[in-house]
């Protein structure tokens, strides 16, 4: 007996993302699924975020995926923010049934933008829907400007990328109009902003990017 | 290693699909996946069968067909398939496409046998 099935394999998951996704929209959260590999900045990106938008009074909440260890979480909860660690033992992203677990930890009336630090990985986070509003892929210069080309799907799921670590540049052989080039190509409308967390580089550009991402949530009703 | 994601998914879902259409036994199950998703067949296939193991689906053949990265050009009007790591139309170089397949992340359909009717 041949039966015809025509669905997405991930549809569980991407049913539970949309209850979430819905829950957000009711709650005007924010919420930014950050992808990278490992090293390139995720966690320190974070760490110069946090502050800032604190001090235009956004309650920030951070849900952490890590492979093994609580460091970054760690790291993060230095800010008196909540945390959430999510350990996925060896697991090389999040799904959306972590990320609700995780709500069941935050105080969703009482928060603006949740970041999701999702697992160090440019593949499998890129295929798993978690209920966010935007993916926002994070690459570093060290990383070579080749990255963008090999890893399609998150450079075109993604709404910004931020390229990091750009006071590399006059050290390594990393040149921008190829990833300019393979990005024009890929994802022709995505906002790019060039940074260097570490030195405090864009981060101006980028909080703009979140503030104008948080009140258009508040427009849309 | 999505791999491993998209395999339990599968089987969470035959588990399912078997009790609603009241089968014994999955036979086989067709699956189409779009290039663009990076998965690896026989790593899918490993994993789907390890985890298999014990369940409705254990002996299931896992077909899959790869779909290629095709886009249809709104400069040129015309449609192509996109060579690896290429993403503007081989005809005219234009880069404002639309996606024709590439993407998908599909099950088919599926063969199993029916419990039978006593």
């Amino acid at each position: 007996m041949q039966i015809k099935i025509m669905q997405n394999i991930l549809a569980a998951n991407e049913r539970k993302a949309n209850e979430l996704r819905s829950l957000l929209k009711e709650k005007k959260i924010l919420m930014v699924n950050l992808i990278s590999s490992p090293g390139s900045g995720k966690t320190t990106l974070l760490e110069k975020t946090i502050p800032l938008l604190q001090a235009k009074n956004y309650r920030v909440a951070v849900i952490e995926g890590d492979v093994e260890t609580d460091r970054d979480a760690q790291r993060l909860m230095a800010y008196g923010i909540p945390v959430i660690l999510i350990t996925t033992s060896g697991a090389c992203h999040l799904e959306s049934v972590s990320i609700e677990k995780a709500f069941e930890s935050l105080n969703l009336d009482e928060l603006d933008i949740i970041f999701v630090e999702n697992v160090g990985n440019l593949v499998c986070p890129a295929e798993f829907d978690i209920g966010e509003d935007a993916k926002v892929a994070l690459l570093s210069t060290p990383e070579g400007d080749d990255k963008v080309a090999k890893y399609p799907l998150l450079f075109q799921e993604a709404s910004l990328v931020i390229l990091n670590k750009v006071d590399l540049l006059a050290f390594i052989p990393f040149k921008e109009s190829y990833f300019e080039e393979d990005l024009k190509q890929i994802n022709p409308q995505v906002a790019v902003i060039k940074m260097a967390a570490q030195q405090d580089m864009g981060l101006e550009e980028w909080i703009d990017w979140l503030r104008e991402m948080v009140s258009r949530k508040h427009r849309t009703d | 290693m999505h791999e491993l994601g998209v395999a339990q998914s599968l089987l969470d879902y035959l588990e399912k699909a078997a009790k609603e259409h009241h089968l014994k036994k999955i036979k086989s199950v067709t699956l189409k996946i779009g290039k663009m998703r990076q998965i690896v067949p026989e790593t899918l296939v490993f994993l789907f069968q390890t985890l298999a193991e014990g369940t409705i689906a254990e002996q299931a053949q896992l077909q899959i067909e790869l779909l290629p990265v095709r886009v249809h050009c709104l400069q040129c009007n015309q449609t192509a398939d996109l060579p690896p790591r290429k993403y503007s139309c081989p005809h005219c170089g234009n880069s404002s496409l639309e996606w024709v397949s590439g993407k998908e992340l599909i099950i088919d359909h599926i063969e199993g046998d029916p419990i039978d009717a006593n």
